[in-house]
């Protein structure tokens, strides 16, 4: 159907119908009334938790790595996903772990069929995905995270534990307080996740088990300095 | 949407002879329906927020044909494609026709009712193109040839014997009840089809107009895997699916998750404005998004356009007492519960007629409904419709055509109203009637009929007078 045919239907039904016309809307961002950063975080690590994600509150970058290099040393290999050190509240994180003969595996994930999912093959065998935030926040604790260059969506999709950085200052009371200040954030790249908690279902006789097809296990590492 | 050839009468007694299933359906009701409670009663300014919801609702209704035009413009700039199918096989034929032309031979896709409403597994299934259900519930609904029985948990109907029976028989893994080891089970063959598909297809819960954005919304991650590792993703919208801006986005989406599930939000909340660009490591090429009316429109025109207000949480139907009874398969659409009752005979006809009748309009509905829609009222419009066009069974239209000649006239009233007390009072005991001869026993199975007052209060006005 012709895109003018199907408004004109769609403009012929209001007409119809006689709905009132609503102008001024007094919808407005939530701000929230916390402002002290000390209960901002304590908040964000409490619904965090409550949600099922595991929180790491570090007063530097160096104990943040170290907590990063702890959860490396428990997986079956050395292989992992992540975002670009430009992204991330660690500098130079990947050259560190690369130096420990860790291996990075590349998700830039290339136009033809095969090579696709050969790349798709190879990711699969990352054990850990690591990216930073764009925001937290704390009444929901929940994590936003954008797709530009150098921040992959897979790194907090295919893998089985995603871990995400995120410094203090990040932290804002609302979703309406982050859209009232970032707004155009949540739409310069392809892709922007509000994600809160590790995946999970319902579905069977409404028993909550964690990880169905993304991430089962979310850590945020917040650094506060 | 493929329609049962049984009466509705004939899927109620269905429902009510699986007793078990009945069972799951109301514990799982209840439960969605305690979890939203609970969810909403730590929400600060609830009822103003609702009220809020309520106008952003409306106030997209009445200027849709913009905000349309607002929202496709700007998915154009994006480099995402939009089509206006009119109805179903519009839809169906393009999404066919894409396929052809990049070969796809495996397409994952996420929940959405909207493709159970045009029958689009089938469609694509015919011309041999494998479509594999990705969210939890509906691939077991697919495995096991079964339909949904709620809009938000598929299987709600379902016990967990049910579900490793069917994977057992369909997946050749041996038997287990343990909903942990369902769920990897699921996960593990899922991942092939996540990581081989050509093509992944989406509903969308809200299109964003100011920015051309779309948000899918997925406790699983389904919806976020099948928009990123698949060449091409297609969603498929609802006319009826826009919000203004991104503010008026974030409200809804505080509402949707208390609503369905309790949650304060759901886990992945994935905002997609426009196919992946040029300097991004992954994402589909192509994205496609096709805006659909199929019945919308006329409903628009119609006075009953307030049931476009809705967000598909599924609260009316875990509050509806009629639902906790009969389950979501007794109302033979893919709509079930009292939004189902008014859209199913809007969009798919005078076979769904008997469904607004299948209500006791206590309201539950009104009261959990996020954006209030007056379910009650228009569960009665449609009503006096199906009276009025003649559709409503015979027995029903005699009786209100007595009725309402008897209420118009003080005299016939005045008779029938002693012929009853009289009655009732014969056959009562203690005020009231245990057993009613006939058709009329199954109320009686249940529940007591009252007996009318010994005396009427005409009777006892006449007598104080005196």
């Amino acid at each position: 159907m012709q895109r003018n045919q199907f408004v004109k239907t769609v403009r012929r039904s209001i007409n119809l119908n006689d709905l009132p016309t609503i102008n001024s809307l007094p919808i407005k961002n939530k701000l929230g009334n916390i402002t002290n950063r000390a209960t901002l975080i304590k908040q964000f690590v409490h619904e965090a938790n409550a949600v099922k994600c595991h929180t790491h509150l570090v007063n530097d970058h160096e104990i943040a790595m170290d907590t990063i290099l702890n959860l490396l040393s428990d997986q079956p290999n050395k292989k992992y996903m992540s975002w670009d050190d430009k992204w991330l509240p660690i500098p130079n994180f990947n050259t560190i772990l690369k130096n420990l003969k860790y291996e990075h595996c590349n998700n830039y994930i290339p136009q033809d069929r095969e090579k696709r999912q050969s790349t798709y093959k190879h990711l699969e065998q990352a054990c850990i995905g690591i990216t930073g935030c764009s925001a937290g926040l704390a009444d929901t604790g929940s994590i936003i995270l954008e797709s530009q260059a150098g921040q992959g969506r897979l790194c907090s999709l295919l893998v089985p534990i995603h871990v995400a950085l995120i410094t203090s200052n990040q932290i804002y009371p609302t979703m309406g307080s982050y859209l009232s200040d970032k707004s155009d954030n949540v739409t310069r790249s392809s892709n922007c996740n509000i994600i809160t908690g590790p995946s999970r279902t319902s579905d069977i006789t409404q028993t909550l088990t964690l990880g169905i097809h993304g991430p089962g296990t979310l850590h945020i590492v917040i650094i506060d300095n | 949407m493929t329609v049962t050839k049984l009466t509705f009468y004939d899927r109620i007694d269905n429902a009510l002879s699986h007793p078990e299933k009945q069972l799951a359906i109301s514990a799982g009701a209840k439960a969605k329906y305690i979890n939203r409670a609970n969810a909403m009663a730590e929400f600060q300014d609830m009822e103003m927020t609702r009220q809020l919801a309520r106008q952003v609702r409306a106030n997209t209704l009445s200027k849709l044909d913009l905000y349309l035009e607002q929202f496709a413009d700007n998915v154009e700039t994006l480099g995402g494609k939009i089509f206006w199918a009119k109805d179903a096989d519009e839809c169906n034929n393009y999404i066919h026709q894409l396929a052809v032309r990049h070969n796809v031979k495996l397409i994952a896709k996420s929940k959405s009712m909207l493709t159970e409403e045009i029958d689009l597994n089938d469609s694509l299934g015919h011309a041999n193109i494998e479509v594999v259900e990705t969210d939890l519930g509906e691939f077991i609904v697919q495995l096991s040839n079964d339909r949904p029985s709620h809009i938000i948990a598929p299987v709600l109907h379902m016990t967990r014997e049910d579900v490793g029976t069917i994977f057992n028989e369909n997946l050749n893994v041996p038997f287990t009840t343990d909903p942990s080891e369902l769920n990897t089970i699921a996960r593990e063959h899922m991942r092939h089809i996540f990581l081989n598909a050509d093509m992944g297809i989406s509903g969308v819960n809200f299109g964003v107009a100011e920015s051309g954005s779309i948000c899918l919304v997925t406790n699983e991650g389904n919806g976020r895997l099948i928009s990123t590792t698949p060449r091409i993703h297609v969603a498929i919208m609802g006319m009826e699916r826009i919000v203004p801006t991104l503010t008026d986005l974030n409200t809804m989406l505080q509402l949707l998750a208390r609503s369905a599930t309790g949650q304060k939000l759901t886990v992945y909340n994935n905002i997609i404005t426009g196919p992946k660009r040029t300097n991004e490591l992954d994402g589909p090429d192509e994205l496609h998004i096709i805006i659909i009316d199929n019945g919308r429109s006329n409903i628009l025109a119609s006075s009953l356009s307030e049931i476009l207000y809705c967000i598909r949480c599924g609260a009316c139907l875990n509050a509806c007492p009629v639902f906790q009874s009969i389950g979501g398969h007794a109302y033979g659409s893919v709509y079930p519960g009292p939004v189902g009752s008014i859209l199913s005979p809007l969009l798919f006809g005078n076979h769904f007629d008997p469904l607004p009748h299948a209500s006791s309009l206590c309201g539950a509905c009104k009261e959990v409904c996020p954006v209030d829609i007056d379910l009650p009222s228009l569960l009665i419009k449609l009503r006096t419709q199906n009276i009025q066009k003649g559709s409503a069974p015979l027995w029903m239209q005699i009786s209100q055509w007595i009725y309402a000649v008897t209420i118009c006239n003080p005299i016939l009233f005045q008779i029938f109203l002693q012929l009853a007390q009289t009655i009732t009072n014969r056959f009562s005991q203690k005020g009231w009637i245990t057993k009613l001869p006939g058709p009329l026993k199954n109320w009686t199975n249940q529940r007591d009929f009252p007996a009318l007052a010994q005396k009427s209060f005409r009777q006892m006005w006449s007598s104080n007078k005196e």
